[in-house]
């Protein structure tokens, strides 16, 4: 079934490419020309991404992509075009340019920087290039707004990402985060397009990413387009930068918890970039853990290395990426147990631009989790955990005249798991599997029509990673609209269905856990899958007041959650839930030197029905409140202040205490007269809710020279007014556990 | 820059107005709820259970609730091969009364001793006339329990470690104890050297690695291990010709299946820091909370030769 499967799968692909080659000479040879470059900044070399590029004279335009891409196409050939091109925090270039019928023109465009003064915000174009942009559910977050944020201790994407409007975390302890109702294990991380499926430090309170290393980072909240496959929720899709491509250079950056460095410089015909982070001292991290020690040691090391040669293949680009992450727990008696996890990923990337406005990309990765806990003598239950990711990728994108777009790609992942786990009434899980997943992607943007724009497509998983899989051709249609009703207001929309072959074994009710085990959903269930709708409105008053809108309904199913009642080995490990979620965001952005105020609001609800049982999960807080103030004073001092709210979380709450009989050796006692302890009977699951959690946070930074050495420091206060946000209560004492207290923190950054 | 300042100060004042701490009531409207506690052991007639009953506390605090929960005058019959045992209402002086002042109460028999592979039924009727019910299965540790191939004789010039297996009764716990069976001079009564699976080296000092409860139906002890055993047994007694010794004795404690789900869910967690707030809690007890069920205890002796013994100076 599956191998047939295949040969249809691979018959379509033949076929789409024939027809795009078609529509390649036929549409080409219309006669207009086409203006295409890449952006990059002056000073490094680093593609930027998301710039504005425009044609002065037309009032056309396009906005780079991750490679620092531009395309402009059908363009009236002429001799004299002015062309704009603008980026926050650079100097607006303009150039004038000739274009040549049934020509590309090829014009690079280096960008200088002027600091991350707010003065110098300027985009020029962005009402013309983004009017009718398919983006719903989108964000693109800067590194400077990660670098403005409070830090608890370190600078982290994954903490940033807690402020944007329908992003939940359940405590300051973790980063892990829960989008649009949906659990952590639906949400993608890819790093230069390879998935990291453990992503976080010290039983994620970090993200492995280190923000020096990172050159763009788009977040999609929902509605993603058929390009992406196997997750229901969200997608962080972070591109690393290149290295500097001009001289060798390098930073420096202590924090209360580690050291991190970064080297990179120029190759010939390409750069490269390594950074190392390594954690030194963890006794800062006793204020996460409520005060109990715990032998933290990670690091985290990447390298990226590329070469763009046009006598070796004109137009391409190669890129190498590596990266590993490590968390080591170990103890040294003998009677603790050892608990270790790691990430490692290597991928090669081939980005080739033709000859015509067809580019592509080619890439293959390997992705490996490992996790391990070895009890050694301790009652700890021993936990072992690997899976690898081989991964190969084609994606090839041609721009029509008209300036639609089409894109068709295929997807081979080849998938290998092993698990062995007990869980907390003893019974083993001794599971694993291997699969191969055969997708392939066609979408058509329609963008010929100035207020109107269109993303529709569809995912055909033409091979599933489940053997069983009694629905191999399941089709995955997307649409996204955008129609611009006003030059200030536009009307969004996207609906969607998304399937997920991979998930977790891990625990809902653990609020803070190692690390979650990765396994494909077992044969005995279906894939998971949701149909996603979502509509919005974007609207931008002035040039520095936007509001934007987004309401969203999701219907989940055949959602694998752990069976808690797995006694023996035997007993499924996990059973199947469905889930239902949906609410408004509202994001309203003020940005006037020396000024910029956000304000986000999220009213939300979330449901899972377990085996008939219906409850909030643990993430579900119905109303969000983020208010972010950042004051530029000038001379490079910089302040932010954030104050976030959100409504209580729901808990189970407790019927009372009833004396549980304890024992450990029978031979040496009798427990039965007075072993007992105090253990909480719990009431229906999820029922209560905590008090409100509200946190005032404030930054401080400075920059400044001395030689030719740069300082960045960093001074942070979490928690200003120590408000005693409640995390949990113990269940067999009864006792409050609260989240961070007032936490002043601190960081230097040396670059050189 | 004034207005900036006002707007922070107003900010921060209002936040901190705010930030006193909610009270939260984390109690749901308590409904009593009842508890059998029972094991039931292979190696006494002696049986006893314990019954007792929900509360909430005043506070967040449990241990601060100091009322007596046992319930007593409960009616607790036990059927084991087609005969009632009928149960005892009892107590005794409470060893520990840091929290509770009053005596410990229970209900018992004395004429119980179930044999392996074997049901035993438990019913207790409370005095509110609820009734409480469970069962369990004694594990098959009987005879033939012990494998063919462990090791009945130790002799260093035939076996480099000692091997004792046993019958793999499924997903349940063992736990192995091994002694040395020695006299010491002038005392007729023996005495046990209980020897760990292996020594590790903690800070320079040979530190014993005893046996835990496992899942492993097998454990072997070099011979390393046994001669730095051998050594320890008579400490700094120089004279070592006033030492007897007898046998090994090897026990296996074989928990049922209920009783090692139990104790299972009683490590509350999977890891030192894994916290898991709705972890369930296992019950066999139909109609309560609680548990009930059985172990058997089986015992296999290795003998060591005689010129291995002698070799330590013991007789």
């Amino acid at each position: 079934m599956n191998y047939k499967s295949g040969e249809k799968s691979f018959l379509f692909l033949r076929l789409t490419l024939i027809f795009f080659l078609l529509s390649v000479t036929a549409l080409y040879s219309q006669g207009r020309g086409t203006i295409r470059g890449i952006v990059t900044d002056s000073t490094n070399g680093e593609a930027l991404a998301f710039c504005n590029v425009l044609v002065n004279e037309l009032n056309i335009g396009a906005s780079t992509d991750s490679h620092g891409l531009y395309i402009i196409t059908s363009v009236p050939a002429r001799s004299k075009y002015m062309l704009t091109v603008s980026y926050v925090g650079y100097q607006t270039k303009k150039i004038i340019l000739s274009v040549t019928k049934n020509k590309i023109t090829e014009l690079n465009v280096a960008l200088s920087p002027v600091g991350i003064k707010m003065e110098t915000v300027e985009t020029v174009g962005e009402k013309v290039i983004g009017k009718n942009a398919t983006d719903i559910g989108l964000q693109r977050i800067s590194m400077r707004d990660i670098e403005m944020l409070p830090k608890g201790v370190e600078a982290d994407v994954f903490r940033s990402l807690q402020y944007l409007p329908g992003v939940r975390s359940t405590g300051d302890v973790s980063a892990r985060y829960y989008v649009r109702g949906s659990s952590s294990n639906e949400n993608l991380v890819l790093l230069n397009g390879i998935t990291i499926y453990n992503p976080f430090h010290a039983f994620g309170m970090f993200s492995v990413i280190d923000p020096d290393m990172i050159n763009s980072v788009e977040f999609y909240k929902g509605g993603f387009t058929s390009e992406i496959g196997d997750r229901l929720s969200s997608v962080l899709d972070i591109i690393t930068k290149d290295g500097n491509k001009n001289t060798f250079a390098g930073s420096a950056t202590s924090s209360f918890l580690t050291g991190k460095v970064l080297f990179e410089g120029p190759i010939p015909n390409g750069s490269f970039m390594i950074t190392g982070r390594k954690s030194y001292y963890s006794e800062i991290l006793k204020k996460f853990l409520n005060d109990k020690s715990a032998p933290i040691d990670f690091y985290d090391m990447s390298f990226k290395l590329n070469y763009s040669n046009p006598n070796f293949i004109k137009g391409s680009k190669f890129d190498i990426t590596g990266f590993i992450s490590g968390d080591n727990l170990n103890n040294y008696s003998p009677y603790t147990e050892n608990m270790s996890w790691s990430n490692k990923l290597l991928g090669l990337d081939w980005f080739q631009l033709t000859d015509s406005p067809l580019y592509f990309e080619i890439g293959i990765s390997w992705s490996n989790f490992k996790g391990e806990v070895d009890p050694k003598l301790s009652s700890a239950k021993p936990k072992n955990n690997q899976l690898d990711d081989i991964t190969t990728k084609m994606d090839f994108n041609y721009i029509f005249p008209s300036k639609d777009e089409l894109s068709i790609g295929t997807e081979i992942k080849d998938v290998n798991t092993t698990l062995y786990l007990e869980n907390s009434l003893g019974a083993i899980s001794d599971i694993g599997s291997s699969g191969t997943n055969i997708s392939v992607y066609g979408k058509y943007k329609f963008l010929r029509y100035e207020n109107f724009g269109a993303d529709v497509g569809a995912r055909i998983a033409a091979v599933s990673l489940l053997s069983s899989s009694d629905n191999p051709f399941m089709i995955q249609p997307r649409v996204s609209m955008t129609y611009r009703i006003f030059p200030a207001i536009a009307l969004k929309g996207s609906w969607g269905i998304y399937e997920q072959e991979l998930t977790t074994l891990s625990d809902e009710n653990e609020i803070i856990s190692l690390f979650e085990p990765w396994i494909i959903i077992p044969d005995y269930l279906k894939p998971a899958g949701s149909i996603q709708y979502s509509i919005g409105m974007t609207t931008d008053f002035t040039s520095s007041i936007s509001l934007d809108v987004e309401g969203y309904y999701k219907i989940m199913k055949n959602i694998p959650t752990l069976n808690d009642n797995k006694i023996s080995s035997t007993d499924p490990d996990l059973i199947s839930a469905t889930g239902e979620s949906y609410g408004w965001e509202f994001l309203f952005r003020f940005n006037n030197n020396p000024f910029a105020f956000t304000a986000s609001y999220t009213l939300s609800w979330a449901y899972k029905d377990v085996n008939g049982w219906l409850y909030y999960p643990r993430y579900d807080s119905h109303n969000s409140i983020d208010l972010t103030l950042e004051y530029n004073f000038g001379n490079d001092w910089y302040a932010t202040v954030t104050w976030v709210y959100n409504t209580g979380l729901p808990f189970t709450q407790s019927l009372g205490f009833y004396n549980k009989l304890y024992f450990n050796d029978l031979y040496s006692d009798w427990p039965i007269y007075e072993n007992y302890q105090p253990l909480q009977i719990l009431s229906d699951k999820d029922l209560g809710r905590l008090p409100d959690y509200h946190r005032l946070d404030l930054s401080l930074s400075k920059s400044f020279n001395i030689s030719w050495v740069r300082f960045r420091l960093d001074a942070s206060i979490i928690n200003v007014y120590n408000r005693a946000n409640i995390f949990y209560f113990k269940r067999n004492t009864g006792e409050r556990v609260n989240m961070l207290p007032f936490l002043p923190t601190a960081t230097i950054k040396i670059e050189l | 820059m004034k207005k900036l300042l006002i707007t922070i100060l107003t900010l921060i004042s209002i936040s901190i107005f705010y930030s006193c701490s909610n009270s939260l009531n984390p109690y749901a409207p308590f409904r009593e709820r009842y508890v059998l506690s029972g094991i039931i052991r292979s190696d006494t007639t002696l049986q006893v259970v314990t019954l007792s009953k929900s509360y909430q506390p005043a506070g967040f605090n449990p241990f601060a609730d100091s009322e007596n929960v046992a319930i007593t005058g409960a009616e607790v019959n036990v059927w084991y091969n087609d005969t009632l045992y009928i149960m005892r209402d009892s107590s005794i002086a409470r060893v520990d009364t840091s929290r509770y002042k009053t005596n410990v109460n229970f209900y018992y028999c004395n004429n119980l001793k179930p044999a392996p592979n074997s049901y035993v039924e438990i019913q207790a009727l409370l005095p509110n006339g609820l009734l409480l019910t469970s069962i369990t299965k004694t594990p098959d540790a009987g005879y033939g329990f012990f494998d063919q191939a462990s090791n009945d004789t130790f002799d260093p010039t035939q076996n480099s470690q000692i091997y004792v297996g046993w019958k793999d009764l499924g997903n349940i716990y063992y736990a192995p104890r091994i002694s040395i069976i020695y006299y010491q001079k002038g005392d007729t009564n023996p005495k046990n050297f209980f020897v760990p699976l292996s020594y590790f080296n903690q800070n320079g000092k040979l530190t014993p690695n005893y046996p835990q409860l496992t899942k492993i139906n097998f454990f072997t002890i070099d011979y390393s291990t046994l001669n730095e055993a051998m050594t320890e047994l008579s400490g700094n007694d120089k004279n070592k010709s006033d030492f007897t010794i007898s046998k090994i004795i090897v026990d296996v404690i074989a928990y049922d299946e209920n009783l090692s789900t139990y104790y299972s869910s009683l490590q509350q967690s999977v890891d030192g820091f894994t916290v898991n707030l709705d972890a369930a809690d296992y019950s066999n007890i139909t109609g309560g909370f609680g548990i009930f069920g059985s172990y058997y205890k089986a015992s296999f002796r290795i003998d060591l030769v005689r010129p291995y013994i002698n070799s330590f100076g013991y007789n």
